[in-house]
């Protein structure tokens, strides 16, 4: 008697597609996250005056969830000095005075009401278009060979008694 | 007689071909000792009517006493039995066990079968059978870069490299060029596991670049690689990002930024060529608009979010 065994071509038991195994792209907003970093760094790289270095450190988001998603989670609990960080998205423009004021493109109009709301007020507004900066914002990000980077308007960062520090005027585009 | 012996022919790939006395003569003796010999492996026999019976424990005993015999244990014939039982023992005892010891002494033994039969008499079914074994090595490789951990990333790559060892010796012809491509893949893949499970440990990372890049040297259009490759630099990327704290310099901050700006520049070639020559998936369209986005290409992430929804809606992209 022989013991034989017929066996056809390889056969692979186990073949599955690349997605199965979880390889997928992360979702989040790499661009949202930046601009989050840059605002805390805005915050804590800035001489505030003594009259709003009491209380909360506000940071008020408007028309971006990604970035405030990003700060509450990142820097919601970080102090600035001695006050804690407060970050808040808005619908509207604030009753309240806060110390940052992030007004995303897609809000873009509510820009020429935040200056009347806040002027003469120790407000620091940022937006993320271009022309902001010439409309009357502080600080404007701006796209520079696809990084984010932000132009300043030093002069009206003085009318409000807000002093950028070295780190921000170092990095500063034109 | 000799006459008669002149007038045998046998039929032979459809024809009737006339044998010399000489030819007769050598095929009749060859049968002759083949079924001297085969009746001499008594042991090698009963160890075979065990195996079929089913009897491994019994067959295991009769084929270790015949290749102690000194008539049976230069014989190929009881090596490949022995190693057929082995493989029956695998097959029924130890699949899935990855260190089975009795698929070794199976691959053994056919070896040793096939280094005695000079004659080449068992090759093809000895040949068959080690083809058969290496097949189960190439799955457990390929199933052990699922579960791959840390400190055993070898491993994987050990029981390939016995795949690939024993199908030299059973088809040295086979093309195994798309199965060393499938095992890179999943490495790849386990390893971006890996790093994604802890992503500060950038070994985990630059091996899985790396594999993917061997796939695409070799195999430059392939979907799978060209598609995870760029996930893989946009998701470090991404993970740069968010790794920055309040602890982070604005230099640093800047320097990291460029540093991911790169890895989604070099994302974006491998994920258009996905895009562009692969059959609509919907991680492509992904893939497309997320690397957009991040290189601040708003126009084209709100072009291929659309464009996908609208094939998602008609039905001609799966969610």
């Amino acid at each position: 008697m022989r013991l034989s065994v017929i066996f056809g071509s390889l056969v692979l038991l186990f073949v599955c597609p690349a997605a199965t195994l979880g390889q997928k792209v992360d979702e989040s907003d790499p661009r949202a996250m930046i601009q989050a970093n840059f605002l805390y760094q805005f915050a804590a790289n800035c001489n505030w005056p003594a009259e709003v270095r009491k209380g909360k450190f506000t940071i008020a988001v408007m028309g971006q969830p990604a970035v405030f998603d990003h700060l509450a989670e990142k820097y919601g609990t970080k102090p600035i000095g001695n006050q804690t960080i407060d970050v808040v998205e808005l619908a509207e423009l604030p009753t309240i005075i806060p110390h940052i004021l992030f007004i995303d493109k897609s809000r873009k109009s509510e820009l020429a009401q935040a200056l009347r709301d806040f002027r003469g007020k120790p407000t620091l507004l940022v937006t993320n278009w271009d022309g902001a900066l010439q409309a009357g914002a502080h600080i404007n990000f701006k796209a520079v060979d696809g990084n984010i980077r932000y132009e300043l308007n030093v002069a009206a960062l003085d009318e409000k008694k807000i002093a950028a520090g070295v780190k921000i005027l170092q990095w500063k585009v034109d | 007689m000799r006459r008669r012996l002149q007038q045998v022919s046998k039929y032979f790939s459809g024809k009737w071909i006339e044998m010399s006395t000489k030819t007769f003569c050598i095929l009749l003796t060859t049968l002759l000792v083949s079924t001297i010999l085969d009746a001499q492996l008594v042991l090698t026999n009963r160890a075979a009517r065990l195996c079929q019976e089913k009897d491994y424990a019994g067959a295991r005993e009769a084929i270790t006493l015949a290749l102690e015999s000194e008539d049976e244990k230069n014989h190929p014939y009881a090596w490949y039995v022995s190693g057929f039982i082995h493989k029956e023992i695998y097959k029924a005892l130890e699949t899935g066990m990855r260190s089975s010891t009795a698929r070794a002494a199976a691959v053994r033994d056919m070896e040793k079968s096939l280094n005695l039969d000079t004659g080449g008499e068992y090759r093809k079914m000895t040949c068959e059978a080690l083809r058969y074994l290496a097949t189960t090595y190439l799955n457990d490789a390929l199933l052990m870069t699922r579960d791959m951990t840390p400190g055993a990333e070898q491993e994987p790559e050990l029981v390939y490299s016995e795949f690939e060892r024993i199908m030299a010796i059973a088809d040295p012809r086979a093309d195994l060029l798309p199965y060393r491509l499938e095992m890179l893949r999943k490495l790849a893949q386990a390893h971006y596991l890996l790093w994604e499970k802890n992503v500060t440990k950038r070994n985990h990372y630059d091996l899985a670049v790396g594999y993917y890049q061997q796939v695409l040297k070799v195999e430059p259009a392939d979907c799978e690689s060209n598609c995870n490759l760029a996930i893989l630099y946009y998701n470090n990327g991404v993970h740069k990002i968010r790794m920055i704290s309040s602890t982070t310099d604005m230099m640093d901050l800047i320097l990291i930024q460029n540093e991911c700006i790169e890895l989604f520049r070099l994302a974006l070639p491998l994920a258009e060529t996905t895009f562009n020559s692969c059959p609509p998936r919907l991680d492509y369209y992904k893939a497309m608009m997320f690397i957009h986005r991040a290189l601040g290409n708003e126009d084209l992430y709100d072009e291929y979010k659309s464009h996908s929804e609208e094939l998602i809606r008609s039905g001609k992209l799966k969610y």
